[in-house]
Formats: C-alpha cells, sequence, structure tokens
C-alpha cells in the first residue's frame, strides 16, 4: 500500500511537471519559430529545444515505466480489496419468498381472478366441520404441485440457482379411488434462461396416459404416502428406491413417447438439443386439508427428484444431469373440484386463476 | 504362576514398549464435577407471566479431559462432558419406563484430537480433529474469533464454544513469529440459549388475543404500513398456529468451508496478531418471513395464521488485528485491544402476507448491507497487591451484532474482584452496560468460597436491567429499538447454587 502510495505520489509530480515542460517547450517553439530571421539566436534555441525534446523521449519512458509501476501497485491495492468485498455475496430474501411462495402472480394478473367453473359436486358433498366420507369427495378434480428446489449450475461457485416445478394434473376421484392425469409440467429456473427445458406435446400425451394412483382412506381423504412418479422407465421393483438405469439399453428403459430414442425425449433450449431421459420424483404426500365445502383441498408435499440422461442429440453437455436439490421445507399440493367436461387444455389456459 | 502373570500384566499396562515410559508419564487426566441449581427471580421476563421461585436449571456435570502423550511429538486429547439435567421429560405413562426421560441427559464432546510435532519440518505443528480454537487477546469479546461458534446454552457461561471438526496447522519461523493457518470443512452454528426462541413468540394477553408479534427488520415507514395492516384486524380472532422459525442450511460445499490464518508477532511487551476468517457469522441473520391468514370454518370471522420465518448465516471475511501490552513502567498494568473490519454477505429480508389467495403485503429491506464494517474491544486489567483485581473493556459490537438493522451498539463491560483469606473467599461484580442504548445492562455478582482446596461453593445469579417492551414512536416500535438486555429473549433474572470440585 505504501509503495503504491509513493509511486502515485511520484506520478503526480512528475505530470504535474510534465505540464509545466510543455509550457516552456510552446515557449521555446515560439521563439525559435520567431528567431529563424535572427539565425544567431535561433542556433541556440533550436539546440535547446533538441535537448529538451530528447529529454521529453527519455521522460515518456520513464513515465510508462511508473505508470506501470503504479498500476501495479493499484492491481495488488484491487486484488487486496476483492479479496475481500468481491464475492458479490447477496442472499436475496425477496426473490426467495418469490419463489417459494409464487402467488405474487395470480394476484398480479387480474384476468384469471374471474374464472368459474361449473362443478360437479356429489349427492352429499361434504359439510365443514364433519367426518369425511370418501363419497363426500367424488368427482373431478385440477391438481397444481407446486416443488420449490435449487440447482447447482456451476458447483462450488456462488449459490445455486432456484427452481420452481409446477406439475398440473387433471384428476377423478371415485369409488374405484383417487387417480391424477398428467396434463403439462413447467420449470422456472432462474437462470438467466441458462438449462431451460421444454415439455414437448408428445410427452405430455405420453406421460398423461398413465395416472398416477393415490391411496385414500375414510376419515382422512388423501392418505399420507410416498409414492413415485416415473418417466421412461417401466418394470421397476421398487419404484421409489431402486436404481435409475443409466444405459439406453437397460430392460427398464421404456420410449415411452414412442419417438424411436430411450426414454421420454425433453427439448433443452440452452444449450439447445434434445435428451432422451428417465426420471423419477418421488413425493411424500401429506394428507390434504379440506376447505370450502369439499371443492378444495390443500396438501403439503416433500419430494426428490431422481434424473438420468439414457442418450442426447445435441451438444454432449446434454448428457450431463444437474441434480435438482428439492427445498428442505418442501412444496404444496392444491386439488380444486371441477366438472366431467374440464380437459388439460382448458386447465392450461385457466389454471392461474382457478388456484 | 498366577502372581507371575499379574506382574506381566502390570509390567505391561504401566510401560510404554516404545520407550519404556510408564502409562502414568503418558497421560495427564483432569476434570470437574459440577452441580447447579438455578432459581428465577422475576414474573415477567417469560413467555407467560409469572415464575418467580420456579427452578430452571437442576444440573450436574461431569468433565473429563484425558491427554495422552505416547512420545515427544504426539498428544492426543479428549474432553468430554456428561450432563444429566435434572427435571423428568416424562409426559406420558410409557415414558416413566425410558430412564432418559425421566433423568434426560446429554453427552458432549468437546475435543477429541491429536497433535503432532515436528511434522516435515521441526518447526512445524499438525493438530487434527475436533477442536476449539480461541483466538483473540481480549476477554470475551473476541470480533477475530470466528472459527467456532459460540454455545450460549448457558447464559451464565459466555466463554463455551461449540466445537468443530478441523485441520490446524502452525509453523514457528523465529522466536518472534508464530503463524498458523486453519481450514474447517463444515460451518456449524451457535446454540443459542432457550430463551431465543422468544425473540420469534408470538404473544397472546390473559384473554387470549394476539398481543405482539416478533418485529421485522424493516424501515419505519414500511414497520407503519404493516402496523396499519394487522390494526386493521380483531386481535381476538387472530390465531397463530405453531410460528414456525425455519433455519437455513448453509451447505457443505468446499466453498461453504470456512479457513483462516493469523500471524502472531512477540515484540517484547507488546504481541500483535494479524489475522484473516473466511466463513460464515455463527449467529442467525432474520431473513424472510411470511404469512398466511385462511378464514376459520368453525368460528366466523376468525382466522387462522400461518407464520413461517426463516434465518440465514451469512457469509463473511474479517481482517482482525489484536494486541496485549503488559506496561511494567505503568504498574505492571495489561492493556488488550481488538479490532476486526469485516466484509459480510448481503442480506435482504422479505417479508409476504397473504390473505387466502391473495397477496396482500410485499415487503422488502436490506437488513444487513454488504458495507464492511469494524467491530472492537479495547481493555485493561490490572491486579493491585492487596487482593483487588480489575477488568475493564470497552466493546463495539456484541458477539451476536452484525450490522443488521438492528446495528452494532456500544458497550462498556467491567468486572472486579476482592480476595480475601489466602484467596479462599472472593466477591465479584461483573457488569455490562450498553452505552448506546444507556437503559439497559447486566448485573452479575458472584460469592466464591473455597472450602477445601479444589473445592469450591459459589453463589451466583444475573439480573437484566431493562424494559422487557421496546419503547414506542408513534405508537410502534421498529427493530433497532429493542432493548438489548431488557428483551425477553435474552433470558430470565436467575439465581445459581454450584459446587464444583476440580482435579
Amino acid at each position: 500500500m505504501e509503495a503504491a502510495g509513493s509511486v502515485e505520489e511520484t506520478l503526480f509530480d512528475l505530470e504535474r511537471s510534465e505540464s509545466e515542460y510543455q509550457q516552456r517547450k510552446r515557449v521555446l517553439r515560439k521563439q525559435a519559430t520567431g528567431g529563424r530571421a535572427l539565425l544567431v539566436a535561433a542556433g541556440s534555441v533550436e539546440e535547446t529545444l533538441f535537448d529538451l525534446e530528447r529529454s521529453e523521449s527519455e521522460y515518456q519512458q520513464r513515465k510508462r515505466v511508473l505508470r506501470k509501476q503504479a498500476t501495479g501497485g493499484r492491481a495488488l491495492l484491487v486484488a487486496a480489496l476483492l479479496l475481500f468485498s468481491a464475492c458479490n455475496w447477496k442472499a436475496d430474501g425477496p426473490a426467495r419468498l418469490k419463489s417459494l411462495y409464487p402467488q405474487e402472480d395470480l394476484t398480479s394478473n387480474a384476468e384469471p381472478e374471474d374464472i368459474i367453473v361449473p362443478l360437479d359436486r356429489p349427492d352429499t358433498p361434504y359439510e365443514p366441520g364433519t367426518d369425511i366420507q370418501l363419497n363426500n369427495l367424488w368427482g373431478y378434480y385440477v391438481v397444481k404441485m407446486s416443488l420449490p428446489a435449487t440447482m447447482d449450475l456451476f458447483p462450488g461457485i456462488g449459490e445455486p440457482y432456484p427452481l420452481l416445478l409446477t406439475n398440473l394434473f387433471v384428476a377423478f376421484w371415485s369409488d374405484d379411488g383417487l387417480d391424477w392425469s398428467y396434463c403439462q409440467q413447467f420449470a422456472n429456473l432462474d437462470a438467466g434462461g441458462l438449462g431451460e427445458t421444454e415439455m414437448l406435446p408428445e410427452t405430455n400425451a405420453a406421460l398423461g396416459q398413465v395416472p398416477i394412483y393415490l391411496e385414500t382412506a375414510e376419515g382422512i381423504g388423501i392418505e399420507q404416502q410416498t409414492l413415485a412418479w416415473t418417466w421412461g422407465i417401466q418394470g421397476m421393483d421398487d419404484p421409489v428406491k431402486d436404481p435409475l438405469p443409466t444405459s439406453g439399453d437397460d430392460p427398464l428403459v421404456w420410449d415411452q413417447d414412442d419417438d424411436g430414442n430411450p426414454g421420454v425425449t425433453i427439448k433443452v433450449l440452452q444449450p439447445a438439443g434434445f435428451r432422451y431421459m428417465v426420471r423419477r420424483a418421488v413425493w411424500h404426500l401429506e394428507p390434504a386439508a379440506i376447505t370450502e365445502d369439499g371443492d378444495r383441498l390443500e396438501g403439503k408435499v416433500k419430494f426428490q427428484v431422481h434424473e438420468g440422461a439414457v442418450g442426447y442429440d445435441g451438444p454432449s453437455s446434454l448428457k450431463t444431469i444437474i441434480p435438482v436439490v428439492s427445498d428442505p421445507s418442501g412444496g404444496s399440493y392444491t386439488m380444486v373440484r371441477t366438472n366431467e367436461y374440464y380437459s388439460c387444455e382448458q386447465l392450461l389456459a385457466e389454471y392461474p386463476g382457478i388456484f | 504362576m498366577r502372581s507371575f502373570a499379574t506382574a506381566l500384566l502390570v509390567a505391561f499396562l504401566f510401560t510404554s514398549p516404545a520407550r519404556g515410559q510408564s502409562l502414568a508419564d503418558m497421560i495427564d487426566f483432569s476434570g470437574y464435577i459440577e452441580s447447579d441449581t438455578r432459581m428465577i427471580l422475576d414474573n415477567y421476563r417469560g413467555l407467560n407471566p409469572g415464575g418467580f421461585g420456579d427452578l430452571e436449571l437442576n444440573r450436574n456435570e461431569v468433565n473429563l479431559r484425558l491427554g495422552i502423550n505416547p512420545n515427544d511429538q504426539v498428544r492426543a486429547v479428549v474432553d468430554t462432558r456428561l450432563r444429566y439435567f435434572g427435571f423428568s421429560q416424562a409426559e406420558q405413562l410409557p415414558d416413566l419406563i425410558e430412564r432418559a426421560k425421566v433423568d434426560p441427559y446429554s453427552i458432549y464432546l468437546d475435543e477429541a484430537y491429536f497433535a503432532a510435532r515436528g511434522v516435515i519440518f521441526s518447526n512445524l505443528d499438525l493438530r487434527i480433529g475436533r477442536l476449539i480454537q480461541n483466538w483473540g487477546a481480549v476477554d470475551q469479546f473476541n470480533p477475530t474469533d470466528n472459527l467456532n461458534s459460540r454455545d450460549l446454552s448457558d447464559p451464565l457461561d459466555f466463554t463455551k464454544k461449540v466445537p468443530n471438526q478441523m485441520v490446524e496447522m502452525s509453523l514457528y519461523p523465529a522466536e518472534w513469529i508464530d503463524l498458523t493457518v486453519v481450514w474447517v470443512p463444515v460451518f456449524k452454528p451457535a446454540q443459542l440459549p432457550p430463551s431465543a426462541n422468544l425473540a420469534f413468540a408470538v404473544e397472546y394477553d390473559q384473554a387470549g388475543c394476539f398481543k405482539k408479534a416478533p418485529i421485522p427488520p424493516l424501515s419505519r415507514p414500511q414497520m407503519a404500513e404493516l402496523v396499519d395492516y394487522f390494526g386493521s384486524l380483531d386481535p381476538c380472532s387472530m390465531h397463530f398456529i405453531d410460528p414456525q422459525v425455519r433455519v437455513l442450511d448453509p451447505g457443505r460445499n468446499i466453498a461453504d468451508s470456512q479457513a483462516a490464518a493469523k500471524a502472531k508477532l512477540y515484540l517484547g511487551p507488546l504481541d500483535i496478531t494479524l489475522s484473516y476468517y473466511y466463513g460464515r457469522f455463527g449467529f442467525p441473520a432474520a431473513y424472510t418471513a411470511v404469512a398466511y391468514a385462511t378464514p376459520r370454518m368453525d368460528e366466523p370471522g376468525a382466522q387462522d395464521i400461518e407464520y413461517i420465518a426463516e434465518v440465514t448465516y451469512p457469509r463473511m471475511q474479517v481482517a482482525g488485528l489484536d494486541f496485549t501490552y503488559s506496561a511494567d513502567w505503568l504498574f505492571g498494568m495489561g492493556f488488550m485491544g481488538e479490532i476486526a473490519v469485516i466484509f459480510p454477505e448481503q442480506v435482504d429480508f422479505g417479508l409476504r402476507a397473504f390473505r387466502g389467495k391473495a397477496l396482500e403485503i410485499d415487503m422488502a429491506h436490506t437488513n444487513i448491507p454488504s458495507d464492511p464494517f469494524v467491530k472492537g474491544t479495547f481493555g485493561m486489567d490490572y491486579s493491585l497487591p492487596f487482593g483487588l483485581y480489575l477488568n475493564v473493556m470497552y466493546v463495539h459490537g456484541f458477539f451476536d451484532e452484525f450490522n443488521d438493522m438492528y446495528g452494532l451498539h456500544d458497550y462498556l463491560v467491567a468486572a472486579t474482584e476482592f480476595k480475601f483469606f489466602d484467596d479462599e473467599l472472593a466477591f465479584r461484580l461483573a457488569g455490562v452496560w450498553d452505552i448506546t442504548q444507556r437503559e439497559t445492562g447486566t448485573f452479575t455478582p458472584t460469592v466464591t468460597w473455597v472450602i477445601v482446596p479444589s473445592v469450591e461453593i459459589q453463589a451466583t445469579g444475573i439480573y437484566f436491567i431493562g424494559d422487557v417492551d421496546p419503547p414506542e414512536t408513534d405508537g410502534f416500535s421498529t427493530y433497532d429499538q429493542k432493548w438489548r438486555f431488557g428483551q425477553k429473549a435474552a433470558g430470565r433474572n436467575v439465581a445459581s447454587l454450584r459446587g464444583r470440585i476440580t482435579w
């Protein structure tokens, strides 16, 4: 610091003397020009000017060296300061809240507020405060599951990026039980576009053809349970615990979307390409609380997501799967009663106003 | 034959095969047994009124510290505490068959490490294991001491720390300088006192109506808006459901490790240490809070409020300097000082409140700015020949303060001790006064009587000065107005009777 300071001081002095020198040079040059008529006098002035210009060259060289030293000193100083202050550490609570509790979008978007869906209620609908009878809850529903998580795109460098997975389903609850049929998944990764994916319509349609069965019970409604929702896999002994297949040749891998590639195909936007993958979401569902006369059920869910690439089309980095780390506080699921004719298409158009 | 075998066994047990060193030479063993009973002396510092005369603590503790020196170059240390709390936790009949419920206890492993001298170079030492580091020069208030977080589980003992796994290398290049480098793979937070829960507690009045909630770190205009919002709600219709304060896991990536280095210079009567620390602050900082209000079906007009807050441990880098100076020319007085420049992680606090699905409050405020700040302690101590000891310190920034919305306060910390009868009887008065707030502090009187060598009886206690409720301006309080020692989260006023044998 001290060394850098003294170099800075010398440079400052030198620059001040440079200004004085330039002034003197201008005067001499003026004298030389005027003095050409007076040859005798001019000779000595030119000589002085030559000496002065030579010393200017030395001066410039010295100045360069000193500036370099000063830059070096500054660099040290800057490096020392950077060491302490340039980590750009920031714990952004408001952003975290926005990610964990994204209902803000619902309130900021006024238009979906007024969506009214005709409801198909059972003959004996649920009455608040009474025991839960399953037949009180029968009917058609739509389901939204919000799963906050993070992805560490650059392990060891900076904070992981927040990710919000939103799954949408249509559901049917009858004396045969409760099943959810997948409609769409949104993966909002807040990483400037990096790692963004898009679900292909064929993939969505294929996933939607395999309903998810939930356990229900009298007096509770939706039971506490752990279940695995798999993509591109079939025939596992224990879908919750068995390891995921790692190769497209594994007999467990299922070309579920029937596109000739192993597993299911996901479109990756950045880096651009297609990933053929297997995936398992393990949900630990808590029983749902029933509100609004049995027309709305809300529960909590803890989850893990396991993914593997069994092929790709595009840059080889598509083979690399960044683990999804679920938020320790878990996520939530909401079921809202609809009617027999309520479709996935309708849900995708109206879901912000329904949930 | 039998006596020969016994002799062999004794010889084996008490003789080191390497050097013929006896086991007794290899081992040093120390420890204490302590019994501590405390009684609450107030009716107003708990979550609910009352409590005077209740026993707050009935603890029995055994400390065993074993040092093993197999040879001159190696030392291993195991330091354990077995702590019995003395209050049954049995709540149901089946609990009564479990000893751990009837007589609950905890086992602490305060240190468990090995040290090797002369590793590679003759002047390079290594320590690996579960360690407690004590950096800094002053007494207790050490802003440069950040490797181990504080253990404040005992409000009468600020000196304890949470041990942690670490690797320490010490180099002694010359007589006048020591260099130390420490790596702590995983951060461990401070252990808070039981009263810390009250910092986030929702309080109700005797009629069961909502009285107050924790004050969030927001600006005064934001607080005014918040108070207006809650003021519009009927306090008797709000039912908070199990308020939660979640602690964000700091992570286990290598980048989340702690590392520190220091250089200690011995310059005659002056010792100076320069230090650097990379890691996290051991106390949690308010990070987010969200409240959901949903109408109750069984009670028209009433609403259930789910309240979830999060706290985080901000990252930081600390550049430190400390010194001790023994002024022989000034009656042998000792001076010490410590200063730390802290480069913190910025923490922005967010608060949201929903009524049903509608987001009604969305606020943000920087709780900890990224600007560097300074914490420091300066003090002196002096022992007079007639048994009087005096220690006075000026502290800028208590050990749990971190330049958040509460700010950094200045404190005067003083302790004086009189000893009589060859140190068999000692009276000690200690206290902390908050210079910034002026009307709050603590007072700790202690009488210690050494009844026979190694055995002492001690009567002590702590009294908190200051109002439990922060002062109000325009009908409400802000985060920075909480009384430092007056607030309930600081703890109860207690008296303690201890007995201890040390060996």
